[in-house]
């Protein structure tokens, strides 16, 4: 499903966050992504999801090669990916349920079947009382779980996660990533950068470790 | 097709709710426009009803057509015939006895004509062409003065000349208004559209995090800079409007003082459309202008 050969990511100003990445993950696998703070996590999940392009070599997402993509493909690309960030993007001028639609909005959903898609997938998240409330009024638990339904309501057969669980305490980090082993069990490609041992060691899976742009495979 | 249709239905609601979310924003907005819109759009109102004045007045061009002392009657009945061409409105023949009687009737020259023994003066037609500019008319008294018989023409275009001259400076110079307030137009649309993006830097990133073309970020700020001007253009009618209220009475008094019915004529259906159409399109063109400058600076700093 993705696949990374002999890739470099140099950032303005030199900053070398990837350097020569080679990797290979299965549709369908459970990847976590681990490493120090500046380690390229982000920047691999960013190459992924086109937000950024490689210096050298080729990233390829579903067979589709990120560095000749062009910049009307990219859309496209992302519609098929589910997001899920540290710090939520949540938008706070509407409410729950809003949030949940814009991916459907975007895609050129009818309004109806979206909001039911969106009313099923806020139920899955735990949030379906909460669905008129501000996401402002969520605490950061429910915030991250908004921000995984509104992931995964397109139903994406890929889903990257940064950091998801680095903002929670550990009660709340469980549940959520007792939530993604259930994504996993129904098919969903994850790639999870996180900090969190306790969860990698709870939910099992593929482990690869980034130290200053280099890639390894670390132990399950 | 149907997700195009949803598309510019969402992109619609949307800029309908960004507009009625700031009730007071979008009526300044409004009225800046609608003042900018009101000049050119009064200064063509009044120089219309200004034509429909001149047009009232015995403005229209005469050629009056003086026959040789003996003509023979072929050649009188080929120039009546000649004279009922399309291209003449109006024509009138004056007889020598007739124009002698006339001038006798001026008390001036009464005194002179007296002291005539033969009438020196020509028979005569005076003509009234249909065409109005300077050059046709001049055209038609050179063909009328070639038919035999005919001794001279004279036209009388002098009058109407200026007029249609000072019309014709009024109306140039309605369009150039016009040109500089679309600019204006144009130029305020763009402001407001880019403040409109610049607060919703957030929904643009996320949205394009999610999948969202550069269309769909687009499109609900066109709408609201179509819909701005619009609501402009409204504006701008309720400012010609109340003008028209408060001027009608003083307009109507002064012509009565001339002795003269006329009155102020509002807009037809047809320019107001037309008015609204061209603000629309102009606030239309001024969001593009804004969104594309903008969204890509907002990008650039991420």
């Amino acid at each position: 499903m993705i696949q990374f050969s002999q890739v470099t990511k140099r950032y303005p100003g030199g900053h070398e966050a990837l350097s020569d990445a080679n990797l290979t993950i299965e549709a369908g696998e459970l990847v976590f992504l681990t490493g120090h703070s500046g380690a390229g996590k982000s920047t691999l999940l960013k190459l992924i999801a086109a937000i950024e392009r490689p210096t050298r070599g080729v990233v390829s997402v579903s067979g589709q090669n990120i560095s000749r993509l062009s910049h009307r493909a990219v859309p496209y690309l992302r519609r098929n990916i589910g997001l899920v960030f540290q710090d939520h993007k949540l938008l706070f001028d509407r409410n729950v349920i809003d949030n949940v639609v814009l991916p459907l909005d975007i895609a050129g959903f009818d309004r109806r079947e979206a909001l039911k898609r969106a009313r099923a997938v806020i139920d899955k998240v735990g949030l379906l009382n909460r669905e008129k409330a501000n996401p402002i009024s969520l605490s950061g638990g429910e915030q991250q779980r908004l921000c995984i339904a509104r992931a995964l309501v397109s139903r994406p057969a890929l889903l990257l996660a940064d950091e998801p669980t680095g903002n929670l305490d550990a009660g709340y980090a469980a549940d959520i990533m007792a939530m993604f082993r259930d994504f996993h069990q129904v098919g969903t490609t994850l790639v999870i950068a996180t900090h969190d041992d306790r969860a990698i060691s709870a939910l099992g899976g593929r482990r690869l470790h980034l130290d200053h742009g280099k890639v390894g495979e670390g132990a399950a | 097709m149907m997700g195009w249709i949803r598309h510019q239905k969402h992109a619609l609601t949307a800029a309908l709710r960004r507009l009625s979310s700031q009730p007071v924003a979008t009526l300044l907005t409004a009225l800046a426009m609608g003042v900018a819109i009101s000049l050119p759009s009064g200064l063509y109102l009044m120089l219309g009803n200004l034509s429909r004045l001149a047009g009232e007045l015995p403005a229209q061009p005469e050629i009056s057509i003086f026959l040789d002392t003996e003509v023979p009657a072929a050649h009188r009945q080929a120039i009546a015939t000649r004279l009922k061409q399309s291209d003449i409105a109006q024509a009138r023949y004056v007889p020598k006895d007739e124009a002698l009687a006339t001038l006798s009737a001026s008390q001036d020259l009464a005194d002179i004509t007296a002291g005539l023994t033969l009438n020196p003066l020509p028979d005569a037609w005076v003509v009234q062409p249909r065409a109005t500019s300077h050059e046709d008319l001049a055209r038609v008294a050179n063909d009328l003065g070639k038919l035999p018989g005919v001794a001279e023409t004279h036209l009388d275009s002098q009058w109407a000349d200026r007029l249609q001259a000072a019309l014709a400076f009024g109306r140039t110079g309605v369009w150039l208004l016009a040109g500089l307030f679309a600019i204006a137009l144009v130029a305020i649309s763009g402001n407001a559209i880019r403040a409109q993006v610049l607060a919703r830097r957030d929904e643009i990133h996320v949205s394009r995090l999610i999948g969202a073309t550069d269309r769909y970020i687009r499109r609900p700020f066109l709408y609201l800079g179509a819909l701005q001007a619009l609501l402009g253009g409204l504006a701008a009618g309720s400012v010609l409007a109340v003008a028209g209220m408060i001027l009608r009475a003083p307009v109507e008094h002064l012509a009565g003082l001339y002795g003269s019915a006329f009155h102020l004529l509002p807009p037809t259906g047809i320019e107001i459309a037309a008015v609204l159409g061209l603000t629309t399109l102009f606030g239309w063109l001024g969001a593009w202008l804004s969104v594309a400058r903008t969204l890509h600076q907002v990008e650039a700093a991420r």
